[in-house]
Order: structure tokens, then sequence, then C-alpha cells
């Protein structure tokens, strides 16, 4: 061990290489019986950061994910060694950044993390790089993105960005091996559906059964990604100050939803007996205006942070994103508390019922034998419906860079709440990871 | 002669120094403009395990201060920025952003050592007063100072001074009972122009039986560091 340090420490050294090398494997175990490996995964992000002098800084990053679970279908494939074990390569944050060629000027060019907002996690401002929610538990993280970014910051009370991105990236979807969801109805709940409109016309239940099994039934999917053109890019900018205990921001951004919004179209025609169900999914064009604040008043961290989504369309509506929060440190024990008005990740699975909007976050931390050990029990409460999601961690460090760690993940809701669709995903997790 | 005449100065000057007038003098003996240097860190903990960072610092003036750490690497890039006690803001790389420090936390560790970010943002006592006189007394055979003094949040801490260069020794913070929490003590000054830098700084906490030693590998003063480069974007530059 003392050697392999040695020798990365020479590497980061010589040639700015530096690595992140994660392994985590989920156990779902809310079935015993029938608990299963939900997800595993390695990760190995790669970046290489050249020593170019004072003005210009360079940036090349790489990420392998090796999902070992076999996507073998059959016997003649066992010679496909990437069927065994699938990696992903992905390209990290690769950019060029040049830095004062005027003073408190600073211009980064390339695949970039570009992040707003003050607050814990959950940023309603902050809307540049798509999130990627592969791994399910870690809701917070963003893939980098193409852009040209601009920081002046003539004076430390004053800062101000622009920022450009020419082409449209959408979110990173959790696996369908650790959530399933159903994008398009089946033709049975098609034909249920016209079976219910018949019995509505006055005919009979099997009268109706009779008809609706004479309909042939078309299900197609529109999918559609922006327009890949200069008016349709996303731009924007954000000034931020500070005065006294207080940093303030405000920001506007011109984008897109990461997710897509879907609008069912369902044509009937009764002369050629045939029902058509199209799902138009579309990435909604809007302008974010957002702001930010952050304090020590009375010796406590205090947060807030909210952001006016205005659709270009009637569908989605208009939206107002707002979480407060606030974090405190006593006798060692760091607690932290939010309110959510707005999307929270491990919520997006809601599937019916009003959806949830407003949830309280909370976590406390402690760590002990010389921040050894890490104990944390965090979650977040569906208010409205009184779901919860829970979120402990145990984590070791049992050497500089080295972190081993014992997560878990429990889902309770009743029907209609925001994490009733994960009531079964209860998971234990154990993980490692090196830096080096 | 000569040394008759220094003892009977110290000694004229013991009865006319105020705390506060010795703070100024520390500060006036140990200050520059700016200073930029590298350094590294050693943590020691109670049972032995010995951990190294290092890190650069820049520094202007009393109140500004930004540092970040080099290595290890789950610690690489982290940056401290203050520009007041009031105002302390971390820069996180794994969470991309700067965050500010709230009041409660600016006494927990410093990447993991011993120095609380209180203590790492206050080494040159910019934010101390002295409400009592300095007392003339020995510290390891050499005349010194001795005075008890209070951080704007009203921490108290005994301060030991050398007397003939005003350089801090030894400094202990208390605890509201009064007796020592922690321990910083000064070594290794190197003469810069008309100051002394301390290269060498030891913390130890009596309470964890734990220690830190901050050893600055390279030191630059008065290399005219602008007021513009404690902001936030200079922040996310790291390592």
């Amino acid at each position: 061990m003392a050697a392999l340090s040695a020798f990365m420490a020479l590497l980061v050294g010589m040639a700015g290489l530096g690595g992140d090398v994660t392994s985590r494997v989920n156990l779902r175990v809310a079935a015993l019986d029938s608990a299963a490996v939900s997800w595993f995964e390695t990760r190995a992000k790669l970046s290489l950061e050249p020593e170019l002098g004072d003005m210009v800084s360079a940036r090349l990053g790489l990420e392998f994910r090796l999902d070992p679970f076999s996507q073998l279908t059959s016997v003649s494939q066992l010679g496909e060694a990437s069927r065994f074990e699938p990696v992903t390569a992905l390209v990290g944050e690769t950019y060029l950044r040049l830095h004062h060629p005027v003073p408190g000027l600073t211009l980064t060019a390339g695949r970039q993390l570009v992040h707003w907002g003050t607050a814990d996690a959950i940023n309603p401002t902050d809307n540049w790089n798509p999130p990627d929610y592969s791994d399910p538990l870690a809701w917070d993280a963003r893939r980098p993105s193409g852009m040209l970014h601009v920081d002046y910051s003539p004076v430390n009370a004053l800062g101000l960005e622009l920022a450009a991105k020419p082409l449209f990236e959408p979110a990173l979807s959790v696996p369908d091996r650790w959530f399933h969801v159903d994008n398009l109805p089946t033709e049975a709940v098609l034909r249920e559906g016209l079976v219910q409109q018949f019995t509505g016309y006055g005919l009979d239940s099997t009268t109706a059964r009779l008809l609706a099994g004479a309909y042939a039934i078309n299900i197609t999917e529109d999918y559609t990604l922006p327009v890949n053109r200069l008016k349709d890019m996303t731009y924007g900018g954000r000034a931020r100050t500070h005065f006294s205990v207080f940093d303030l921001s405000a920001s506007v951004i011109r984008g897109y939803d990461f997710l897509p919004t879907a609008q069912p179209e369902v044509l009937t025609d009764t002369a050629t007996k045939t029902l058509s169900f199209t799902l138009h999914e579309a990435y909604a064009r809007r302008t974010i205006i957002g702001g930010d604040l952050a304090a020590n008043i009375a010796d406590v961290g205090v947060w807030a942070e909210a952001a006016w989504s205005a659709y270009d369309d009637t569908l989605p509506e208009d939206e107002l994103s707002v979480i407060g929060g606030l974090d405190y440190t006593l006798a060692g024990y760091y607690f932290n508390a939010q309110y959510l008005h707005g999307q929270f990740p491990l919520a997006l699975a809601q599937t019916s019922g009003e959806q949830a909007k407003d949830f309280v976050l909370a976590a406390v931390e402690r760590k002990f034998f010389s921040d050894r050990l890490l104990l944390r029990a965090g979650g977040a409460v569906d208010v409205k419906h009184g779901s919860l999601a829970l979120l402990p961690v145990v984590r070791w460090y049992p050497a500089d860079a080295v972190e081993f760690d014992l997560t878990g993940v429990v889902f309770t809701g009743g029907a209609g709440s925001a994490f009733e669709p994960l009531d079964a995903n209860d998971e234990v997790c154990c993980g490692a990871r090196y830096r080096f | 002669m000569k040394r008759l005449t220094t003892a009977l100065l110290l000694v004229n000057l013991a009865a006319a120094l105020t705390g506060n007038e010795v703070l100024d003098r520390v500060r006036a003996a140990t200050n520059a403009r700016d200073r930029e240097a590298t350094a590294t860190m050693t943590i020691t903990d109670k049972g032995g395990r010995v951990q190294t960072r290092t890190l650069s610092t820049v520094m202007k003036g009393d109140d500004k201060l930004m540092m970040t750490f080099k290595s290890p690497a789950d610690l690489r890039g982290v940056t401290f920025l203050t520009t007041s006690s009031a105002n302390m803001w971390i820069y996180l790389p794994a969470q991309g952003r700067v965050r500010r420090i709230s009041g409660s936390a600016v006494d927990q560790g410093f990447g993991g050592s011993d120095f609380s970010f209180r203590e790492i943002s206050n080494l040159s006592f910019s934010d101390n007063s002295a409400s009592q006189p300095a007392e003339s007394t020995a510290f390891a055979g050499t005349p010194a100072w001795v005075l008890t003094v209070k951080d704007k949040d009203g921490v108290a801490s005994r301060m030991w001074v050398e007397q003939a260069r005003f350089v801090p020794l030894r400094v202990e913070r208390l605890g509201s009972d009064g007796k020592p929490t922690k321990r910083i003590e000064f070594a290794d000054f190197a003469s810069r122009g008309e100051g002394w830098i301390p290269v060498n700084i030891k913390i130890f906490d009596l309470n964890r039986g734990s220690r830190t030693e901050l050893k600055l590998d390279s030191l630059k003063l008065n290399t005219g560091v602008k007021d513009n480069y404690f902001t936030e974007a200079n922040m996310k530059k790291g390592a």
C-alpha cells in the first residue's frame, strides 16, 4: 500500500494525474428471501491536469464505468468478453482555462461543471449540467457539459458570470434494473380503456369487449430532442455579491428541462376501427430566474434559494422551486435541515396521486476516533403524504484518501405518496473508494 | 555594562507596556504586507497515527487568507478563504460550490487537523485584544511577556511573547473553566526584512491528546498580492 501510494504521489506530482475509484454493491433487502443485487458498479475517474503556468490551466477527464451484470442472452455469445463485463467510457471534465487575461477574469472552454446556488445538494438555480441519476444514491450528481464560461471577479465582493451551452444533453436516468418505469401503456391497458369508453356510451360489457377487441391498436413514441441551432442554445448569467455576513446572487438562464414532458395523444377511428396512441415527449424550453442567499446569523448557517421557471408553452405550467435551510454544529455534532418546495430526485418515481412537492430534508452527523469514523443519519419526508426516505451512512477512513462505506436506503409510504413506488427498494450498500 | 543597560531597559518597558501595546508590537514584528507559502501539515493523533497534508497559503494584511490543500487526494483542491473573522468560506471540489462556514463551525478542525478555522485564520492575532497589563516573566529561560487576550467572540487565551523581538512563543487557549484546552507553540523564526515570521507552528489539543505541526517549506513576502486575489473564482482554481 505504501509503495502504491508513493508511486501514485510521484505520478500526481509529475503529470498532474489524479484518480477516484469507487466500487459499491447494493443488496435489495426489502424481501429477504428474494434479496437481489440491484446495483454493482465500479467507477474509475481519471484526470490529467498538466502544469501550464499561472495563466493557463487544463484538465482532461475520463470516466470508466464497469457494470458487471452480464449481458449474455445466448450460448453463442460466450466468446464476447464485452458482454461479460460491459464497460462504459465517458468523457469527464475536459477544458482549457485562461486565468486573468485581464485582472479578475477567468475564461473556461470545454466540458465542465458549473454549479450555481448555495443550498445543500438540491439547487433550484443550478441548471447548467444535466443530472446524472445513474447511481440511485448519488442523486445530486451531474454530468459535465460542453460550454463556454466566463467569470469576472474584479473584487472579492462582486462576481459576474456568463455562460453559453450550444448543445442540449438530457438527464441520465437510473438503470432499469434498479427501478423500472413503463413509459408507454400496453395494448391491454388501451383496449380496457376502449371498453370503458364503450360502456360509457351505453353498451353492455360483453358487447363493449367484443367491439374493443375488433380494434387495431397502434402505440408509438414521439421523442424529440431540442434542435441544435444557435438561437436554441442554453445561455445565461449570474451576479453575486456579499456584504456584512450575507452572500447574495441573482441569475437568469434560458434553457430546457432536463427531463421530458410527456403528452399522450389518442385518436380513435371508428371507420377503420383503429386506436392510435402517441406519446409526445419533448424537453420544454424555459427561462429560469433565480436568486440565492447564504448568511451566518447568530452562529447558525442559513441559506435560501429560489427559481421561477417560466415555460414557453402552456405545458408544463410555470413553477416556483424554493429551498431554505440551516446548519449548526454543537459539541462535534453537525445538524442540517432544509425545506424544499419543488422536485426531489428520489420522488421522481411517483406515478400516482398528486405530485409531491414539499419535503423536509434533515441530517445529523458526527465523526469519531480522530475523524476515522463518520456516522450520518439523514432522510427526507414527503410532508403532504408522510412518506419517508432514510439514508444512514457509516463511513470508515482507515488511511488518507481511502474510505469504506456501509450505507442503506429505506423507503416507506402509502399509496399515492412520493416514495411509495420505491417501497420495495430498501437496500443495504457496501462500498469502497480510493483517491490518488 | 551593556547587559545591565538592556536589563534596565526591559524592566522599564515591563512597567510601561500594556497588554494591547504588546499585542501591537507582536503584530508589527510578525507583519508583512502579504505572504505566500507552501506548507506541510503533520497531524499526530492520540494513538500515534500520523497524517500529512501539503498546502499553499496566500495572506494579505491580517485578515485576508486563502489556503488550498495540495494533498492528500481526498483533500486536494479544498480551499479555505477568510476576509474577516465573520466571513469564512470553504470550497469543496466534490460539491463544486463555495459554502459559507457558519459561526458554530469555526471551532471545527481544519482539514482534519487540530487547528480550528478560527485558529488558522487568526494566527496574526488581528482579532485579539488584551484587557490587562502584560506581566514580565521568563519562558524557557527567555525574558518574555505573558498576557491574557480575548478574541472578538470572548474566547480567552494566555500568550507568551519574547521580549527581545516581540514574537509569540506560546498561546494557550482557555476553556470556560480557565483551564487550557489547546496550546500553540511558535518556533524557528525566519528574519524577513524588519519582521520575524514563525516557520514552525505546533498546536496541541490537550483534550484529544493529538497534535498538529504546520511547517512552512517556502516563504515569499511582499510579492504584491492584490486584493482581488481573494475571490470565489480563485478558490475554485484549486490545487
